[in-house]
This record gives C-alpha cells, structure tokens and sequence, in this order.
C-alpha cells in the first residue's frame, strides 16, 4: 500500500481530479452564501425603506417645529422594534432619535446616506457606528413639505445578526458539501489508483522478465485496455520465454560440442579479449577458462604462436596453420594451430578463433614410420651387401684356397642366417600386428615355455660365463595363448638379458602368478637403458647403440615381438631400469579363465 | 579553446591504445625468453643437440623485439609525456625490456653448453640440479604472471626464491669439484656444467629483477637492494 502511496500516476490522475472536486465545493458554497446574504441584505433595505416611508409621515408635521414630544413619541415608536429611527432637519440638525439624545448628536449633514438623499431622493448607507459599536445599515429619504425639503428620515438596523444567519448559512452549506466531496474524493483515489496499481503490477512483470524470470506472469482482473495490455506483455514473456529456451539448447548444444572437442577452441574479439575457451584449450595451454574469458589473449598465454595465429587471421582474413610446440612433463607437446578469421552475419570481421590440434602423436608415429623405412632398408642393404661381395669374390677368383673359400661361404651363410632372421622376425610381427585373432590359442602352461627357453640359452650364458637362475612357480600356470608366440616372447627376454650382460653378471628369470595375471620377470644386471630411451626400446629397429646391438647379433626386433605378443595376448610389458645397474622386464598376461590345469 | 576536453580525451585514448600494445609486445616477448628458456633447459636436461641449436637461432627474433619495444617506449614518453602509473609501467617495460633480453642471452648460452653437453660423456648430476632448473624456470614463468596480473605477491614470492638458488648454485661447485676429483674424464663435462649451472643462475637473478620491476610498478616502492 505505501508503494502505491509513492505513485506518481496515482497522484498526477489524482491530483487533477481533487482539485476540480474541491474547488468545485467551494464555488458552490461561496455562491450560496453570498446569494443568501445578498438576499439578507435586500430584505433589510427594503424594510428599513419601507419603514423610512412610514416614518416620514410620522415625521411630517413635527419637521418644522421643535417639539419636545416629538423626541419621545419616536423613542417610544423606537423601542418596539429593532429599527432606529433618525429625523434630521434639512439643515442636519438632528431633531429626534429613537435611541440618543438629539441634542448630543453630532450634524447629520454629510452622512452619506443623508448626502444621497438630499440629491438622488434615496440614500442607502453600511457602515461601522462607533456610537452603537457594531456595523448598520443606515436608509435615508427626504421628507418634503410645501414643495421643499424640509428634513430627513433615516432608518437603521444593526447588522449582527447578519453575521450569525452567515455563518449559520455557511455551516449548514459545508454541512451539506461534505459528504459528496468526501464520496467524490475517496471514489476518485479508487479510480486513480485502479490505473495504478496495474501499471505498478505490470512494470513489477516486466522488470522480473528483464531480469530473467520468465515464468513471471502479470495477473490483473480487468476486461478492459490495461487488462489487453497485461495479456500482450504475457504473451510477449511466453515468446520471449520459449525464445530463450531455444537459444539457451542451440548454445548448450553448441557448447557441448565445442568442450567434448578434442581440439582446443580459443575465440576472441577485435581487441585480443578471449570471448571462449574450451576444455580441451585449457588443457593444451594450460589456462582456465573463467579467469581466462574477459582478458587478452597476450595476457592469458604467453605461447606466442597462439597470439600470432590469431592476430594473422585477423590481419589476412584467412584460415592459416601453423604448428608450436608446447613443453609438457617430460616431453613436448606438439601442436598444431588452425586460425581462422570469425565474422558476423554482415559478412564483418568480429574477431578470429583458433584450434588447437594436439599432433604430437601423429608426429611420433610418422618419425617411428620414416625410421621404420629406414632402418628396414638398412638392416635389410647390410647382409645384402656382405653376400653380394662375398660372392663376387668367389666368382671372381677361380683359384681361391679352400680354406677361404670355407670362410667365405661360412660367412655367407651367417649372413643369409641374418637376413632370414630378420625376415622371420618381420614376419612374425606382422602377423600379430595385423590380425591378432589368427593366433591360435590354445591352453598353454607357460613354465614350459621358460623352462623350453632356459635349456636353450643356458649355454650361451655358460659360455659367456653369465649366471642365470630360473625360479618358476610350483603349480602350472595356464594362460590362452600361442605356444610359438610365447617361447619367441621367452626367449627374446632371456636371450637380450644374456647378451646385455657383461661377464660376471647374472640373469634372473622368475614366474609367478599376481591376482588373475601371470607374471614373468627377467633381470639382469646388465648395461641398463637410459631414462630417454626407455620408451623407445619396443620401437621396431629401435637400438640404443646400434653398433653394439648389431655386434651382439640382434635383429633390432625383439623387444618390438615381446611387446605385441604380450599385447596379441592382452597382456601388458614394462621395465624397469638404471644405466650401469640392469633392467628389469615385467609382462603380465591374464590367466586362463575356467577350469585351470587340466589341460597339461 | 572550446575543445580542448574531447581533444583531451581523444589524447588519452591514444595513450591507452599504444600502452596496450607495449604491454602486449613486452608480454610477447615474454612468452619467447619463456620459451628459449625452457627449450634450451630442455637440451640440457635431455641431451638435445637440435633443440640446443634452435635456442640460438631464435635469439634474433627477441633482440629485433627488444630494439621495437625500447623505441615504442621512448615514442610513448616523447608524444605523451605520462604520469603516475602510466609513467611507472613504461619505465618498468623499458627495464624488464632489458632484463629480458639478457635471460634471452644466457639462455643461447646455456644451449651452447647443452649441445657440448650432449657430445661428452653423461655426467652424474646431483639431485639439486633438477630442483635448480625447475626453480629457474617456475621463476621466469612467474615473474612474467606477475607482471601480467600486476601482482606485487607474486613478485615478491620471485624474490624470495632467488636465495635458494644461489645456495644450489654454490652446492653445485662442491660437487663438480668432487666429481671432477673422481675421474678426470669428467672435467670437461664438468666444466661446462658448471658454465651451465652459472648462466641458469643469472637467469635466476634477472628474474628477480623482472619481479622488483614490476613491485616498483605495482606499488611505487623500490625494492631494489632492500629487501
């Protein structure tokens, strides 16, 4: 009620109408009683003119004379009624007096009312008489005898009791006024205030929409304009409610989208300031997308290729690429940056936003391709060329000793023993990289695998007078798997052990089973592998000291065997190692589900 | 004269525009001394001949953008004439300017040690080292966040660091020294490790002077010297 009080509609209506009401009420109670005290006044007139008439004739015969009984018959005449009665002799001697003594009197000669009898025949006179205190109304008219003015008659009333019948007149007007003006005003307040009210409940509406709440509706019980008015906003909140409920899903839409996005999406205006991150964006640069939004791009990352990207797209309006590379844990992160310039509907440039592609995998992938190729070629050129030498020279010299001849062709032979091995190797690995399901899997107890694998490398490790210990678990330890595959993973373990280990040195070869896995480890305290090479060593070809490898008669396959045998067979490889003091290989492959042993 | 406000205030807005653009080349040529830091502490701890090399080849760039940002300062100061905190932030780019490019410089140097480095023998590092390098670069890192946030917390927390470092700094000679006296072979490598270890804590010291450039901005005060 006190807000509706604060109204400036309420009070602009009200105010207007108030004081028409008002102003109203008092015009018509100043016309009735001025109309009443004319009237009042009139009547005394007339009666006083009419009394003056009467005493003129009283007056008649005594106007010349100067008669002592004179002065009483009119106070006697006086005394039975309100009227004072005044004779006056032309001269303005007053000759008698219904109230004073005449002979007290001043000269009535320039009373006005005297004054305008002696020319206009009628003199009518109010004024205040400070011998009667109080204000009368005085009537004055000649007495004529012989043709000649002979004196005045006045007539007087006091008029007191105007005053009384005034004021009782004016109560009894307000009296009769107040209860209409009361009606009128406290109707018209309800009506200004029921323009009010809806226009303070609608502006109330239209706020809450403007600030958000679009299941605001305006309610006000009116069939008329105002009530049309509130129906239009209603309407208009609706559209605008399922306006915004559209806009709100197409950009949920689009914002789910951007952030599932693999590649990092940075947005920003004509300034530099970023208008949107994504969570991939945050990641690759490493920022945070609220402290992010609202600043510029130079403030928020300092890759510098992400603030050039950008700019340029800007400047050439053009998608452009580029790449950077982002250092992250212990490598970088290479990454490719596609800026491309961001315009409106009006075909304007607003601003440029950039992706954020992640290729450092790619990269790695073709760098192990390109290697691949070419230590294929290498690996493949080396036995080549020794055989083709070889044999020129034999074909060359007829006459050659046998003895080299022997070591000739025993050379040959060792290196086509290589070439095979690499060829079988490659073989191998193709067959488990391209179609693991071709394994054939078998139940297969893996302690024979190692134990296979032990006989077989145990005089190498003898010769070279590296000791190797093998302790196997006690029950058998069954896994689905290809048999072949898994003596080939044993044995390239062991025999890489044997071979990286210097004299003196020792080779530990253990199976046990962990949980559901089975789990071979071989340790050796051999050279070790660095840090850096250490997830590179499964690389194909990969060696870490190529001369040393080749020496030792590795085809630079092994490692790459283990690693997809253990991966054909759900498995997984790791290791363990320090320069100078050994590695550790760990594989662990999931055991046989079902039965267990009764397939040995 | 009548426009003398707007004229004012279209001045003002010049001012605003080129100060902008200052910060974002001193922030641009921040994020490169960011990045040559890193990539030649990266050759040092990984042995990478060719990132060594890129360090160098990168350090033309930064010396172009230091000549471009000294002139766009002195341009500022001579058309605008600043006052207060638009004075104090050209004085502070012009300083951090410099600083900049210096850690630019050790950082070429710190990549010429890296790839002699990488062509000796590995060198058994004591564990202080990666804390060295890891605090350097924290350091550089986050006396550049506190230039842009203007920061004088996050500067000061630089300064403090800076302490540590040069007690690594000065471990750092105890142990090559003791390495060295272990095995001659390893003086060469130890040498240039130690070249290495002192380039990285001239880093350390210029970042600590970013940092009090940038409290000077901040705050007004001179911490130089005085802390």
């Amino acid at each position: 009620m006190s807000r509706i009080l604060r109204s400036r509609l309420l009070w602009e209506l009200y105010t207007g109408y108030a004081v028409v009401i008002l102003l109203t009420a008092f015009m018509i109670g100043r016309f009735v009683v001025g109309d009443f005290e004319r009237g009042f006044v009139e009547r005394t007139q007339e009666s006083l003119h009419s009394d003056a008439i009467l005493l003129r004739d009283i007056a008649l015969p005594y106007i010349d004379a100067t008669d002592p009984s004179f002065q009483d018959r009119i106070r006697a005449l006086g005394s039975r009624t309100d009227t004072r009665y005044t004779v006056v002799a032309a001269d303005g001697r007053v000759l008698a007096d219904s109230r004073e003594n005449p002979a007290a009197m001043d000269n009535h000669r320039d009373r006005p009312e005297i004054m305008s009898a002696a020319t206009n025949g009628f003199g009518v006179s109010t004024r205040f008489s400070r011998t009667l205190g109080s204000t009368s109304m005085y009537v004055a008219i000649p007495v004529i005898k012989d043709g000649r003015e002979a004196g005045f008659v006045r007539t007087s009333m006091t008029l007191d009791i105007l005053e009384a019948r005034r004021a009782a007149t004016r109560r009894s007007v307000a009296l009769g006024l107040i209860l209409p003006v009361l009606a009128a005003l406290v109707l018209g307040f309800l009506i200004a205030r029921g323009f009010s009210r809806p226009m303070l409940t609608m502006t109330d509406g239209a706020r809450a929409v403007a600030s958000g709440d679009y299941s605001h509706r305006v309610r006000i019980g009116r069939r008329d304009e105002i009530g049309d008015l509130a129906d239009a906003l209603n309407a208009m909140t609706e559209r605008l409610k399922s306006q915004i409920e559209t806009i709100t899903a197409d950009r949920n839409v689009t914002l789910a989208i951007l952030s599932s996005m693999v590649e990092g999406v940075v947005a920003v205006d004509r300034e530099d300031y970023v208008v949107h991150v994504n969570s991939a964006a945050e990641v690759i640069l490493g920022i945070d997308a609220k402290t992010a939004k609202g600043r510029r791009i130079w403030e928020v990352t300092r890759v510098v290729e992400v603030g050039e990207a950008l700019n340029d797209a800007m400047k050439e309006k053009r998608v452009r690429v580029s790449e950077t590379r982002i250092p992250k844990g212990s490598s970088d992160q290479v990454i490719q940056l596609i800026g491309a310039p961001l315009k409106n509907a009006g075909d304007e440039l607003v601003g440029a936003v950039l992706v954020l592609h992640d290729v450092s995998n790619l990269r790695s992938l073709e760098a192990v391709r390109q290697d691949f190729v070419a230590n294929i070629s290498h690996e493949l050129k080396t036995p080549l060329a020794a055989i083709r030498g070889l044999v020129e020279t034999l074909v060359d010299d007829r006459d050659m000793d046998p003895d080299t001849r022997l070591r000739f062709t025993t050379k040959i032979r060792d290196q086509s023993m290589r070439l095979s091995n690499i060829v079988s190797d490659l073989l191998t690995l193709s067959r488990l990289e391209s179609d693991p399901s071709r394994i054939q899997f078998e139940a297969i107890d893996l302690r024979e695998a190692v134990a296979e694998s032990y006989r077989a490398q145990a005089h190498v490790a003898e010769d070279k007078h590296v000791a190797i210990k093998a302790a196997v678990a006690n029950d058998p330890v069954m896994i689905d798997g290809d048999g072949e595959a898994l003596r080939e993973l044993v044995d390239n373990l062991v025999s890489n052990a044997i071979k990286y280990t210097p004299e003196g040195g020792h080779v530990d070869v253990r199976l046990g089973v962990e949980g559901s896995n089975a789990v071979l480890t071989v340790d050796d305290t051999g050279i070790g592998i660095a840090p850096e090479d250490q997830g590179r060593v499964f690389e194909r070809f990969y060696r870490v000291d190529k001369a040393r490898s080749r020496q030792l008669g590795g085809t630079g396959l092994g490692l790459s065997i283990v690693k997809h045998v253990a991966l054909a067979h759900g498995g997984i490889v790791s290791l363990k190692s320090a320069p100078g003091r050994g590695s550790s290989f760990r594989v662990q492959i999931p055991l046989r589900r079902g039965p267990g042993p009764n397939g040995s | 004269m009548f426009d003398q406000p707007p004229k004012k205030k279209v001045m003002a807005k010049h001012l605003q525009r080129d100060l902008d653009q200052l910060a974002k080349e001193l922030l641009t040529m921040g994020g490169l001394v960011e990045e040559a830091t890193n990539r030649a502490i990266t050759a040092l701890v990984r042995h990478d001949r060719a990132l060594a090399r890129e360090v160098a080849s990168g350090d033309d760039a930064i010396n172009d953008r230091e000549n471009l940002i000294e002139e766009n300062a002195l341009k500022i100061l001579a058309l605008h004439q600043p006052v207060a905190a638009d004075l104090r932030f050209i004085v502070t780019a012009l300083k951090v300017n410099n600083d900049l490019e210096r850690i630019a410089d050790h950082a070429v140097s710190i990549g010429e040690r890296a790839e002699v480095l990488a062509n000796l023998d590995p060198l058994p590092l004591p564990e202080d080292f990666d804390k060295l390098v890891t605090m350097v670069q924290s350091m550089v890192h986050d006396c550049l966040n506190a230039l842009v946030e203007r920061s004088a917390d996050l500067a000061r927390s630089v300064c403090m660091r800076d302490d540590e470092v040069d007690r690594i700094h000065r471990q750092m000679y105890v142990d090559m020294q003791a390495v060295m006296r272990r095995d001659p072979k390893f003086i060469e490598p130890a040498i240039n490790a130690i070249s290495a270890t002192r380039h990285l804590e001239r880093i350390a010291d210029l970042a600590t002077n970013v940092a009090e450039d940038v409290v000077f901005m901040v705050e007004g005060e001179i911490l130089r010297h005085n802390y």
